[in-house]
């Protein structure tokens, strides 16, 4: 796994759910009209799940659009983040704004915990490897010396 | 397949759309409503009949044609929820009950557990408000239509404001029945009206007055204590009023003390009394307001109003034939 790219794919679910809790309070929009707006939004061009969800919300409900969309999602976070994610399915749109946006105010701090954790993780191990990086260059130093 | 039968079923999850397919097409052509009920089977009204389907809907089926006629955005139709409908496009709507919800004030603010929905197949019939058009020699303003439920007045009310496309006229749709809007488009046809969807009916008919500069504005459903003071603002502000009450007959719509306030007002001058469900969009009887107070004599027209019936039925045909 990609540590840079999966901090970074967090952070962009945090923005994820930070919009469409906005969306939610002030517009009142609908599901399918947020799914469009997120698409024309470039910001989240790197969510690619996007596409999935409004394709398949042709063809089938929203809550199994969107979790078939996050199944087959090729993205770089962990399983658990993964299924915060699907996890969404059956908050959006399923109750009134109040009691949404409380249940996306969970999970956005469930994914600030995650991308806290996988921004760490990239410090402590981007140290080692440029450590190590250091020591294997030393090594041939000193073997051609 | 009927186009407005097929309409609704595409709202509805895809395992009741395919039961709901298999209707007889007699029924479909026919459909008034679709009754979904927990724990009961589904049910098809069309004319004065039923056609029950062969499926009993649990509580769990019903939570999902909700969601599915809210399009999963429960959140974005509470305001019609509470009022205890859904506007679907087509103009069809969704009529819902469930246990109610009420915060510290007593006030209704949402529903939970949906037990039953009834889906209104919405089919506008252009036309249907000659005969009543005629009546009144085509002066529609002033005008109140009275009838039972299923007689036909938000039917007639449509037709009446696609009549009056050249002029200007502002629309009350409190309930949305009328226009039936969708994201601002107006599922039938009302001609160039402007409409105020979902309002209450003072505040839109003062804000009408103020930017539209309407000679008619329209309502559904007047009745109660509020209507009195949005009826009371178009009175002497030069617009017409044309408006719908619910009544059975003559004598029901005078036992009502609303509406008899409602008449002082001054903002009615014709009342067309509708005949019936069985004969919905059918007048059975046009009666002037100013004969109602004329004889009586004092400020209650109950005594007169006993036999005023049959006096203004009469009056009515005689009119005809003389016609």
């Amino acid at each position: 796994m990609n540590l840079k790219i999966n901090q970074k794919q967090i952070e962009k679910l945090i923005q994820l759910v930070n919009w469409i809790k906005t969306e939610i309070r002030y517009t009142q929009a609908e599901i399918y009209d947020i799914v469009n707006d997120l698409l024309s939004n470039n910001n989240f061009k790197s969510l690619s799940f996007l596409n999935d969800v409004k394709n398949n919300m042709n063809s089938m409900p929203f809550p199994t659009a969107w979790e078939t969309a996050i199944t087959n999602w090729n993205s770089s976070i962990l399983k658990e983040d993964e299924e915060l994610l699907s996890s969404m399915a059956n908050i959006l749109g399923a109750s009134d704004s109040t009691g949404q946006i409380s249940a996306l105010d969970h999970i956005e701090k469930r994914f600030e915990t995650s991308y806290e954790f996988a921004k760490n993780l990239c410090e402590t191990k981007g140290k080692l490897c440029k450590s190590l990086g250091i020591l294997m260059g030393l090594a041939v130093l000193v073997i051609f010396i | 397949m009927d186009v407005k039968f097929s309409e609704i079923l595409q709202k509805l999850p895809d395992k009741i759309n395919h039961i709901l397919l298999k209707t007889p097409i007699d029924v479909q052509k026919n459909a008034r409503e679709i009754r979904l009920r927990a724990g009961r089977k589904i049910c098809v009204i069309y004319g004065n009949k039923l056609h029950n389907v062969n499926k009993i809907l649990n509580s769990d089926e019903i939570q999902e044609c909700f969601k599915s006629i809210c399009g999963y955005s429960v959140h974005a139709h509470l305001h019609e929820i509470i009022q205890g409908f859904i506007t679907m496009s087509g103009g069809h709507r969704a009529g819902l009950t469930g246990t109610a919800i009420y915060d510290a004030n007593n006030k209704l603010i949402n529903l939970r557990a949906i037990s039953s929905i009834n889906l209104r197949i919405s089919r506008q019939i252009l036309g249907v408000a000659q005969e009543l058009i005629g009546m009144l020699g085509g002066e529609l303003g002033k005008l109140l239509i009275v009838g039972a439920p299923a007689s036909g007045k938000t039917t007639l009310l449509t037709d009446i404001i696609k009549h009056l496309e050249c002029r200007l006229v502002s629309v009350v749709d409190s309930r949305g029945e009328i226009a039936s809007c969708l994201n601002g488009t107006p599922q039938h046809n009302v001609g160039n009206a402007d409409v105020f969807d979902c309002w209450n009916k003072e505040d839109a008919i003062v804000s009408a007055i103020k930017t539209m500069s309407p000679e008619f504005i329209v309502c559904d459903e007047i009745g109660n204590e509020a209507d009195i003071k949005a009826v009371e603002a178009c009175v002497g502000a030069g617009v017409e009023l044309i408006a719908t009450a619910h009544a059975g007959n003559f004598q029901d719509m005078v036992k009502r003390n609303v509406i008899k306030k409602i008449l002082k007002t001054g903002a009615f001058e014709n009342i067309a009394i509708l005949k019936g469900k069985f004969e919905p969009c059918k007048v059975e009887s046009i009666v002037k307001v100013s004969d109602l107070f004329a004889g009586a004599g004092h400020n209650d027209f109950g005594d007169l109003s006993r036999d005023y019936g049959n006096i203004a039925l009469c009056e009515f045909k005689n009119q005809s034939k003389a016609n």
